[in-house]
């Protein structure tokens, strides 16, 4: 139903720089930034530390399946052997089928079981860290949140935490058993001749600088790469997004040749890239393969020199060639590298980050009084920057009064109301709840302390009795049906297909802004905490359930102490003190006026104008506003 | 090396985009005749349009470098046989290595040729392939392509487009080539032991069906677990939303429910993935590879039998291993090509879209700039109306309000007269003419539309304001923003009218936001001007502003608006009052404020429950 404000108020979901961020890295063969494989592993092997044994159980038994890949290569070249001796028998060759047989099940039971050992164990290991990351943003200051772009910490809780399963399940296994089999397969070699081991290792004498030159070469172009990538991502994205915009502001043409513009670079880019990088890329793929050009010149030379036997050249033929395919496998994964690192780190900056100093003990509270004393607060930006948004707050709020916050947007109501319930700690002075400093005590007792509704009421995929269940996870039915009545929620509740037990969320039903607010108010009622904070808990409410809405906001209010955020001055007109906020050019917040509703207006400062500006809006038909308007402002 | 990625498609692609059938054909847009995607090969041959040659060149070229690839391992069968036979001369040993050394060199050729013109036809064409899709999407109706239910547009035409060209760069060409080896060197073999080759082939043949039985039991599974990591996924980011909640009840992180279980969820059905799935990863590769065995028995067979020279039987034995592991590639790419189709349904998906007709050239001129809803019904879905039997006149040049509950259809009106979406029945008409009739810039010169989520442009403001007349002076776009109540803010910016906005930019507000797209509909001044007014409320000083712009918006135009505030729609000429009872949402009362309030309807009820709310107090 809702469907239709949508289409108006534009819908993409990505924004520019989401795209940018992850759409760049569909890992093509070509190379990345080459951090060195010990930094990376420095980084991404401590996330095995959860199921280890799981993880050296899997590695084990990769190297013993990828052993047993050898073995085929042994039974032809034995098997040859008896063909060229002349001494075999069809009942000896029998054999080494039957030997082969064997290695080339064992083989793929193992890498079956080893693969299925190092999923499970990742599996776990991720379900673990997201846990972990799930408590953890919970105890760090709110600012780590509202400090990133929007959809960034979602985005490292689903995706960067996935392809850490890259290298758990997969590069762990893999670049062990390639490691042991290239080591035992070198040996292998060395010990059967060491000249012709040389000879079929050489390539790597190759391989090796190609491989870094490229990488170099790669590395050199990829931020530029990258660049055009974005840059085309990002114009298509705006495309998408603007294109109701765009068409009705006949714009469509310039705006069409601009992103075809950036299609094209990227295009031309990628084209040019590939031109420049593709010799060493082939180079490479071709010569890691093709020892058989150092082992044939090598081998023939030192048979027919008498200093090789037979068996030994047959041997190298056989098994030497193409052992250094386990190579490849290294060489591909320090391309993934850069990817699975960076995934890493993103991942750790959550996982690592500092919680808000939390002590263990509950404290003894008096009455549930507020105390504001010299507060000040900066917000930290994307950058890094700091910016004061509070300077010299104090106020108190006695048990049981109103005290509303008021003022234009930006001059810190919001920030104030959160950091009554330690969202952030405070920069200067203290907010103390019943008596007692917020960061003496440990988050459980200050949020028993203190219920906030919040202006855009948040509702979680679950049924609407566990949306309001939240509030006390141990209250009954009863006690949330009795919570639903209060908030003027019931009777559309049970006016629902399900009732308590609808579901929410994108598959359930949708609820208007209004209900959506009461069930948050019923939330808040079940906690039945002393101290309620309402920040804006009209604002999205649909007009026609306002008088509900209010009712049950009444009903919350009830008999607490209560600071409540709104813009709409008649409804805070009797509350016990009004703080009004002001930050002129863009300065800190800070309250320029104090006092009862007859008492600002007496005073004719900021609140009697905005007192002013309001009721206008609100009782005076539109077209004779302007002229008593203007003399307003 | 695990053959097969068990856990398939990558993250991004499940959140970005649901599972391929989230992208059924939208309405507005009926598939018309075949669609565009007809299973993953044809379709990229379609896409790669006048740079299939290239294409075929690659391919051609990664067949050829697999028959040189097969030249050394032929000239080491040779060896051994003649080293048997105790022939193998210095002369012959010259042979060996310049023949080796020249496939060596045929290999890079050949392979560079390929990978040139696989990389290069790929990126131009996917790039061609790209703005011919976003030029179909900007024939699209603006409703269908900016529907949630089309699917992403944008994660199409970046991420899938992308996935596209990783799998016709690297994937197709790989695939050809390991499948071309084992085919030349088994048509080589054919010629020495007809019987003998047959065993080097017999795994390959049995290994096949089960191939592409298994991986179609992995495609339907992939599909599920999507399906399912979807839902967990967004539990996630919903948890992530809903932090502040979290906090202030005390349920965060394990201690909430949801997103305990969501996590949990991932795990199991992950999990649950990895069991049914990882041996069956195995079992085909494993067939194959018995083929060595096989064909030892075989050679042991005929060998020591007589029915071929011992010669014939050693060149198998040599050659047996070099067939089979290219194949194992093709299992590694199969995941690739797996994710290749999805992106191309989805591409397919956005393209079946049926465009919205529009005439190039005047056909009709408008009279007036009345606006007329002749009978008009609509839904987004078929069969499920949203709004039905509207019939409604704004005459020029006065104020239409549209009232009423949430899901009641409001903003569908003014998005059937922006032609947004067309209606399924009747006609919506501006001075006369049907909208369809008209161009698009005989629409949008007579229509302005001010959105109630304000989209700016990553741009200056000036930008922002100018968009609908580039060639405004300064003092147009100053006297717009003063008329638009915008000018005061604006100045007060560090760059005034020159401050970016966005990303890196400065932030406004609410309010401040709306001003400006105000600012920028009134220097556009077209004649008829449909307003979604934001329901959220503002600061009263921002509220009183907006009002004031608002006013200034009024002037001598067809306004049509849907109305939240109280004072807009008590000086509305025209009030519609929409209501759905149990269907579509209908007009069921008309008139202006006192005709309403004196009808003692729908409309007086409202009226008089706002005005009780509009007079509510809190106290403790």
């Amino acid at each position: 139903m809702c469907k239709s404000e949508e289409v108006l108020t534009g819908s993409a979901r990505l924004d520019v720089t989401e795209m940018t961020a992850t759409d760049t890295d569909h890992g093509d063969a070509g190379p990345d930034h080459a951090p060195s494989v010990a930094d990376g592993f420095r980084v991404l092997l401590p996330f095995a530390r959860i199921g280890r044994g799981q993880y050296a159980a899997s590695a084990v038994t990769a190297a013993l399946g990828t052993l047993c890949q050898l073995g085929p290569f042994w039974v032809v070249y034995r098997a040859i052997m008896e063909f060229l001796d002349g001494t075999g028998t069809r009942g000896d060759l029998y054999r080494w089928a039957l030997i082969a047989l064997v290695f080339v099940v064992a083989q793929h039971a193992l890498m079956a079981w080893s693969t299925w050992l190092s999923h499970r164990a990742a599996f776990a290991t991720l379900e673990q860290l997201r846990l972990r990351m799930g408590d953890r943003l919970g105890a760090v200051p709110l600012g780590f949140v509202t400090r990133r772009r929007s959809g960034e910490i979602q985005r490292t809780m689903n995706d960067d935490v996935e392809r850490l399963e890259q290298f758990l399940a997969h590069a762990i296994p893999d670049l062990f058993s390639a490691a042991v089999t290239l080591v035992v397969t070198t040996v292998w070699l060395f010990v059967i001749d060491w000249r012709m081991a040389l000879a079929a290792v050489a390539v790597l004498l190759v391989c090796g600088p190609l491989m870094a030159s490229g990488a170099r070469k790669g590395a050199d172009k990829l931020d530029d790469y990258h660049r055009a990538l974005s840059r085309m991502n990002g114009s298509v994205v705006e495309f998408v997004r603007a294109m109701p915009v765009v068409r009705t502001f006949n714009r469509s043409e310039e705006t069409f040749a601009e992103t075809k513009d950036a299609i094209e670079d990227a295009a031309a880019f990628q084209a040019a890239w590939g031109r420049e990088f593709l010799p060493s890329f082939t180079a490479f793929y071709v010569l890691i393969v093709s020892n058989v050009v150092t082992i044939v010149p090598a081998g023939v030379w030192l048979w027919q020199t008498d200093s090789l036997s037979t068996a030994d050249l047959v041997f190298f033929f056989i098994v030497g060639l193409g052992y250094l395919v386990s190579v490849m496998r290294l060489f591909e994964f320090s391309t993934q590298l850069a990817h699975l690192t960076l995934a890493a780190n993103v991942v750790l900056e959550l996982d690592e980050a500092e919680p808000l100093p939390e002590v263990p003990d509950r404290a003894e509270l008096g009455a549930p009084r507020i105390e504001v004393d010299g507060v000040g607060f900066s917000h930290q930006g994307l950058d890094d920057s700091r910016r004061r948004v509070l300077d010299d707050v104090s106020f108190v709020a006695e048990p049981g009064t109103v005290t509303a916050l008021v003022g234009p947007s930006g001059s810190g109501k919001s920030t104030l109301a959160k950091l009554l319930c330690r969202f952030w700690d405070v920069d200067d002075g203290a907010i103390s709840v019943g008596g007692v400093d917020v960061r003496r005590m440990p988050a459980s007792q200050l949020m028993e302390q203190v219920a906030f509704v919040f202006q855009d009421t948040f509702l979680f995929d679950d049924t609407i009795a566990g949306n309001i269940r939240i509030g006390r996870p141990d209250a009954t039915d009863d006690d949330v049906e009795r919570a639903a009545r209060a908030a003027q929620a019931h009777e559309f509740i049970s006016g629902l297909p399900d009732g308590y037990d609808t579901q929410l969320g994108e598959r359930g039903a949708r609820l208007s802004g209004g209900e959506r607010q009461r069930i948050a108010i019923a939330r808040a009622l079940l906690k039945d905490a002393p101290i309620v904070v309402l920040d804006e808990a009209t604002a999205y409410a649909d007009p026609e359930n306002e008088a509900a809405l209010q009712d049950a906001l009444s009903e919350l209010a009830a008999g607490r102490t209560l600071v409540m955020i709104a813009h709409r001055l008649s409804t805070i007109s009797g509350a016990d003190q009004i703080l009004v906020l002001d930050a002129p050019d863009g300065g800190p917040g800070r309250i320029v006026e104090r006092g009862r509703h007859d008492e600002l207006i007496a005073l004719d400062g900021l609140y009697s104008r905005l007192w002013e500006a309001s009721d206008l809006s609100d009782e005076v038909a539109l077209g004779d506003a302007v002229r008593s308007a203007q003399e307003v402002l | 090396m695990s053959l097969v990625d068990v856990d398939s498609d990558s993250s991004n692609d499940v959140s970005a985009h649901g599972t391929p059938d989230d992208v059924a054909p939208t309405p507005g847009g009926t598939v018309s005749g075949r669609g565009f995607y007809r299973g993953p090969v044809r379709t990229t041959w379609r896409l790669f349009g006048d740079r299939r040659r290239e294409m075929a060149l690659s391919i051609g070229m990664r067949l050829l470098q697999a028959v040189f690839i097969g030249v050394p391992v032929a000239v080491v069968a040779w060896i051994v046989d003649e080293i048997r036979l105790d022939r193998f001369s210095s002369s012959d040993a010259w042979l060996a290595v310049v023949i080796v050394a020249a496939s060596l060199v045929a290999q890079f050729v050949t392979g560079w040729v390929s990978n040139r013109y696989a990389w290069v036809s790929t990126f131009e064409a996917i790039g061609d392939a790209r703005i011919r899709s976003l030029q179909h999407v900007q024939r699209l109706p603006i409703g269908v392509a900016s529907s949630r239910r089309t699917g992403d547009v944008s994660a199409v035409m970046t991420s899938d487009f992308e996935m596209v060209s990783a799998f016709a760069h690297n994937s197709l060409p790989v695939i050809f080539g390991a499948i071309g080896l084992p085919i030349a060197v088994l048509i080589g073999l054919a010629f020495v032991d007809a019987p003998l080759m047959l065993s080097v082939a017999l795994s390959i043949v049995v290994a096949v069906p089960i191939f592409l039985l298994i991986n179609r039991r992995f495609t339907s599974a992939a599909v599920e677990r999507a399906d399912l990591l979807a839902s967990a996924n967004s539990r996630v980011v919903e948890y992530v939303q809903g932090i502040g909640v979290a906090r202030s009840f005390n349920q965060t992180g394990r201690k909430l429910d949801s997103f305990r279980l969501a996590v949990n969820d991932v795990r199991r059905v992950n999990d649950g993935m990895a069991v049914k799935l990882v041996p069956l990863a195995f079992v085909s590769m494993g067939i194959v590879m018995l083929g060595v065995p096989i064909v030892i028995a075989a050679a042991a067979y005929r060998g020591f039998g007589g029915a071929v020279d011992v010669g014939t039987a050693v060149v198998f034995l040599v050659l047996v291993l070099r067939v089979y592991g290219p194949l194992i590639q093709v299992g590694v790419q199969v995941e690739n090509l797996r994710l290749g189709d999805a992106a191309l349904r989805r591409i397919g998906a956005v393209m079946d879209l049926a465009e919205q007709q529009q005439p190039i050239e005047p056909t009709v001129t408008p009279t007036s700039h009345d606006v007329e809803f002749d009978d008009v019904g609509f839904g987004y879905e078929p069969g499920r109306r949203v709004v039905d039997d509207l019939s409604f006149t704004a005459a020029a040049g006065t104020m239409t309000a549209i009232v009423g509950a949430s899901g009641t259809g409001k903003t569908t009106i003014l998005n059937l007269i922006a032609r947004f979406w067309d209606p399924d029945e009747g006609t919506v008409r501006i001075g006369g003419a049907d909208v369809r009739e008209l161009t698009a810039d005989q629409l949008f010169d007579a229509v302005t539309v001010v959105f109630q989520d304000v989209y700016l442009f990553q741009g200056t403001i000036r930008d922002n304001i100018a968009f609908g007349r580039p060639d405004a002076s300064d003092d147009e776009i100053e006297e717009a923003a003063r008329a638009a109540q915008a000018h005061h803010f604006i100045a007060a910016l560090p760059d005034g009218y020159l401050t970016r906005i966005g990303e890196g930019g400065a932030t406004l507000s609410g309010g401040e936001r709306q001003r400006v797209s105000i600012a920028r509909a009134l220097l556009k001044s077209a004649p008829i001007v449909l307003l979604d007014e934001a329901s959220a409320s503002v600061d009263p000083l921002n509220e009183r502003a907006l009002h004031l712009a608002l006013a200034e918006l009024v002037r001598d135009t067809t306004l049509i608006v849907v109305a939240h505030r109280l004072s807009t729609i008590r000086s509305a000429d025209q009030i519609l009052v929409l209501d759905t009872g149990e269907g579509p949402g209908r007009i069921v009362e008309r008139g202006t404020h006192d005709q309403l309030i004196d009808l003692d309807g729908v409309y007086a009820r409202q009226w008089r429950e706002r005005s009780r709310a509009a007079n509510w107090r809190i106290t403790a």
